[in-house]
């Protein structure tokens, strides 16, 4: 499978990969943790969620998983696939080489952020 | 709250393509429900519950969005959430983007600041409107009554009810209980002011515990207090403004119509009078008085009757049981208890909160539906605005879709721009609304509980979402074009006449006919209104009211027929010598003092001597003074009217009414000179006059009998003075006071009020409805004239080089113009015809409030049909115009 044809991801597919690679988890988790990282607090609205957690079954890049254990008896646990594990590390690769391109740009101009 | 929310969010729901949907539409709201239960605080909550809806369109376009792409072969991988930026790096909207797109909104609007203005204008007056007309439907017609078990109160029709009616109710086994009560007017003679006039009823004792009231101070009044009738209750009202709430009052001994009347109590502020509901607002309560020797008599209706119905019994039942009792007290009272036809009396019951608004809702339901359809007018004026400017963006659209933005961000753009004018347009709305109420407030004469309407915020948001709503669904076409499209096609074409052109202008035409419909049918109806009114206001009123001033007395002291005679013709005498005065004379009561339905005081059946009583009519009996006659100028048919020498000795002398007459003798010049009994009397006919509107322009005048005032039977507690004035005087205050208390220092300085005001009080509902009508027809109709002027407008503007063609081709001027008309009146014709059609239908729910013309009224429709028809040609010419001088150079040189 060609990953590179999926990058860049957008800033929030990757949020979501990246909860998921720590462990399973069902959708109201991961709206959590994805306004816990993201420092402006913003909202993974249950919508928005779901419909990029269904593209990312279809691709191959998480699943479904056996509920470990469920006290509400609608919601579903999510798992990262292998494919998945390697997008996520794929991502994290470019944008670790971006960042370099880019620090020293920044350092020359005199103005760190 | 939250499972409020959850419920919407469910609703919204659906908005998702039904596969999304029914896999994860669970989840979706459990993690709704969980992210509102985790939001500390109220504000957060509706915060995040807005955030997630706000989310639901766009996740919605966005994945139809993406079906089409992969059914056309495109890249297979989605859209992700749409946002404005126009580079390729995707992220999660912030309030920074948010903030730019609406910065852009904003700014596009501002561009078209005609646009922006129309748009906002129209929203504002469909949602000032129906917010404005609802709120008061709602808090007049449906809000329940404000007493317990209301639900179960009922009202007795046909008027007031005598004695023997009111003794017999406790019998009622449907009644769980009986409120009644009668009003009247008494003198409060003080040693620290002067008289005051007030309203002074007489309630039962279940009265209290019926409607709920409480005591501010000391009781209320009990059964016991019958056998002492000089105890009163104090309205919150009175006790502030004539005892200065002073909580000492209470066993304190007043002078009420010469007579000491102890204060036992005051009613509590939050007490609202069922009184107030269907007459006057009390001053203050006495107890019924059972020894009352008036409520012996079959003939004397004075008492309202409100029954509380036992659990469980229908008012069907409940009328029953008051059928038989009618029937046993005919067996009592031979003459009395039977109609004008001699059928047996009925007093049906219909349920208090029908009762008093009776008078208003016919007229507020059709305020309603009027106000209904302007919104439906004005959101298809707001559709074609949006429509076509969506129309001239198409290139815009190309453009930035070429530079890379996505449909989905230029989608979510054209929602905010939309959201920001649906915002405008209700903050405009609001105002109008408050505006409109505050109108309304001046109206409470007329709209019972009217004094308390308040602006409802529910109403306001319900037309605010119907009017976003239309500028969303029609403002997002070009959203939706851009994205069917190649961008290159929307680059090359400059907007010709393409099929999807022909499409919307399809739409377009099909929104002008569906508007010039709906104007009819309210150019239509206030049409139909106005002829009504105008059949009501030019009806010989028979009496002439110029200058002519009434001043309702209080005669509450009288004992005797003959001292009330003495006192008031006192009161005439010295009223009458002041100057200014041509005439003056008095009466038991006057014309158009109680219209609306209201009938005072007397009534009788009238009949040959020595005929059977099957054969007597119902009139109604007006004792009056011998000049009212003239000062009223009511018109004499045959004989005289009578004199006061020998007015007391019988035969009483009676003057009729023309139908009295016609009905009783056949004709009027062969009534006078002849008898008639009515009641236990005979009297004489010494003249006919002409027939009266006596209570009110839109009543039947009924068949009427005036005797002298020496005949009344008993003293009555009322009478009115009237007055005629010299031309161009008025009556002076000081003299005024001066002329009455030198007769009667106990008397009330009467209010004046010329009698013409009552005349007009007595249609003011019907010009109030028909004015309203008028009003909202000629904006439909302005509406509808703007929606094809610039219908036409764009189409010429579209098809310009056709034009330019034909023109260059040698058709003339005249020719052009004369297609763009015929488009125009082929438009509105087609409306007009639905329109017509929607009238003739709809025209039978104006049945209850037309008086005089029918509801399908053909002159009034027509007329309706023409006007419109010339409205439609005038919206036509300036578009025909502009076709006729297009330039054939011009137009091909511009491409």
């Amino acid at each position: 499978m060609d990953i590179d044809a999926h990058l860049p991801l957008s800033p929030r597919d990757l949020l979501i990969l990246a909860t998921l690679a720590e462990g399973p988890s069902h959708g109201y988790g991961l709206i959590k943790a994805v306004e816990e990282r993201s420092e402006s607090g913003v909202l993974l609205d249950p919508a928005n969620l779901y419909r990029v957690l269904r593209r990312m079954r279809r691709d191959g890049w998480i699943e479904e998983t056996e509920t470990p254990h469920d006290a509400d008896g609608r919601r579903r646990t999510y798992a990262i696939t292998g494919p998945g594990r390697r997008l996520v590390q794929a991502e994290l690769a470019r944008l670790a080489r971006l960042l370099g391109q880019a620090r020293p740009a920044l350092a020359r101009g005199g103005d760190t952020p | 709250m939250i499972s409020l929310l959850s419920r919407v969010y469910g609703l919204g729901l659906h908005l998702l393509p039904r596969g999304l949907r029914e896999e994860f539409g669970d989840e979706m709201r459990a993690d709704f429900e969980a992210l509102l239960h985790d939001a500390p605080g109220l504000p957060r909550r509706v915060a995040r519950a807005v955030r997630c809806l706000a989310a639901l369109p766009g996740v919605a376009l966005a994945e139809r969005l993406s079906a089409v792409r992969s059914r056309a072969g495109a890249h297979p991988r989605d859209e992700a959430l749409p946002h404005a930026t126009m580079t390729t790096t995707r992220r999660i909207p912030t309030m920074d983007a948010l903030s730019k797109d609406l910065r852009y909104a904003l700014r596009s609007l501002g561009r078209a600041r005609g646009f922006t203005l129309s748009a906002v204008l129209l929203l504002s007056l469909g949602i000032g409107a129906v917010t404005a007309s609802f709120t008061v439907v709602d808090q007049v017609l449906l809000r329940p009554l404000p007493y317990p078990n209301q639900e179960r109160l009922a009202y007795m029709t046909n008027g007031s009810h005598p004695g023997p009616v009111l003794r017999e109710l406790d019998g009622i086994e449907g009644f769980e209980a009986v409120a009644m009560w009668t009003g009247s007017w008494s003198n409060l003679t003080r040693t620290d002011g002067e008289p005051l006039r007030l309203l002074r009823y007489r309630v039962n004792a279940p009265f209290w515990s019926l409607f709920g009231a409480r005591p501010a101070h000391g009781r209320l009044l009990v059964a016991a207090d019958g056998d002492t009738p000089n105890r009163a209750v104090l309205a919150h009202g009175t006790w502030q403004r004539v005892f200065g709430a002073d909580p000492g009052v209470v066993g304190r001994t007043v002078n009420l119509d010469g007579q000491p009347v102890e204060v036992v109590g005051v009613v509590s502020a939050d007490f609202q009078s069922p009184q107030s509901l269907t007459g006057g607002e009390p001053d203050l309560y006495l107890p019924m008085d059972w020894a009352d020797p008036q409520l012996d008599e079959a003939n004397i209706h004075r008492h309202t009757v409100v029954p509380l119905l036992a659990r469980g019994v229908s008012i069907e039942v409940a009328d029953r049981q008051i059928d038989a009792l009618g029937d046993r007290l005919r067996e009592r009272f031979p003459e009395g208890f039977v109609d004008r036809d001699g059928n047996p009396e009925r007093w049906p019951l219909v349920p208090l909160s029908e009762q008093a608004t009776a008078q208003v809702s016919g007229g507020l339901w059709l305020l309603l539906g009027a106000v209904g359809l302007l919104l439906l007018v004005a959101c298809v004026n707001v559709a074609h605005l949006v429509l076509a400017r969506a129309l001239g963006r198409d290139r815009e659209m190309a453009v930035r879709r070429a530079l890379g933005a996505s449909a989905g961000a230029l989608a979510r753009q054209l929602l905010l721009e939309k959201l920001v004018l649906g915002m405008l347009g209700g903050a405009g709305g609001l105002l109008l609304a408050w505006g409109a109420l505050a109108g309304f407030r001046t109206w409470t004469t007329l709209l019972p509980r009217g004094a308390s309407l308040a602006l409802d915020l529910r109403v306001a948001a319900f037309a605010l979402a119907t009017a976003a709503l239309t500028a969303v669904v029609f403002g997002m076409i070009p959203a939706v074009r851009a994205m069917r499209r190649d961008p290159r096609a929307g680059l090359h074409a400059s907007g010709r006449g393409s099929t999807a052109g022909r499409r919307v202008q399809a739409l377009r035409g099909g929104l002008v006919v569906v508007e010039v419909a709906l104007s009819l049918v309210m150019v239509a109806l206030a049409g139909v209104l106005t002829r009504s009114f105008l059949s009501v206001t030019t009806q010989d009123p028979g009496i002439v009211a110029d200058r002519v001033v009434a001043l309702p007395l209080n005669l509450s002291e009288n004992a005797s027929p003959a001292e009330w005679n003495r006192h008031v013709e006192e009161l005439r005498r010295s009223v009458g010598e002041l100057p200014g005065v041509e005439a003056a004379t008095y009466a038991l009561e006057l014309p158009f003092q109680f219209t609306g339905g209201q009938r005072c005081c007397w009534g009788t059946r009238i009949g040959l001597p020595g005929e059977p009583e099957g054969d007597a009519v119902r009139a109604s009996v007006h004792a009056v003074h011998e000049d009212f006659f003239d000062v009223f100028g009511v018109h004499m048919i045959a004989g005289s009217p009578f004199s006061r020498m020998g007015a007391d000795v019988a035969p009483t002398r009676a003057v009729l009414s023309e139908s009295a007459a016609v009905r009783l003798y056949g004709s009027a010049e062969a009534a006078v000179g002849r008898e008639f009994s009515w009641g236990s009397r005979v009297s004489e006919v010494v003249g006919v006059m002409a027939d009266t509107r006596h209570y009110g322009m839109d009543q039947d005048h009924g068949e009427a009998v005036y005797v002298h005032t020496m005949a009344l039977p008993f003293a009555i507690p009322e009478a009115a003075l009237a007055v005629r004035l010299a031309p161009g005087s008025t009556l002076d205050g000081g003299a005024l006071r001066e002329a009455v208390w030198r007769v009667d220092p106990n008397q009330p300085i009467p209010d004046v009020t010329p009698v013409s005001t009552w005349v007009d009080a007595s249609s003011s509902l019907r010009r109030f409805a028909s004015l309203l009508a008028a009003t909202f027809g000629a904006v439909a109709l302005l509406l509808a004239a703007g929606g094809l002027y610039g219908t036409l407008l764009h189409a010429v503007r579209e098809r310009r080089r056709e034009l330019g063609i034909r023109m260059a081709l040698g058709a003339s001027a005249a020719r052009l113009q004369g297609a763009v008309v015929a488009r125009g009146l082929v438009l509105a014709g087609l409306g007009a015809l639905v329109g017509t059609g929607v009238a003739w239908y709809a025209s039978r729910l104006l049945e209850p409030l037309v008086w005089g013309v029918t509801p399908r009224d053909p002159l009034a429709l027509g007329a309706s049909a023409a006007g419109l028809l010339a409205t439609a040609i005038a919206a036509s010419w300036i578009p025909a115009r502009r076709a006729a001088n297009t330039s054939p150079l011009e137009t091909l040189g511009a491409e």
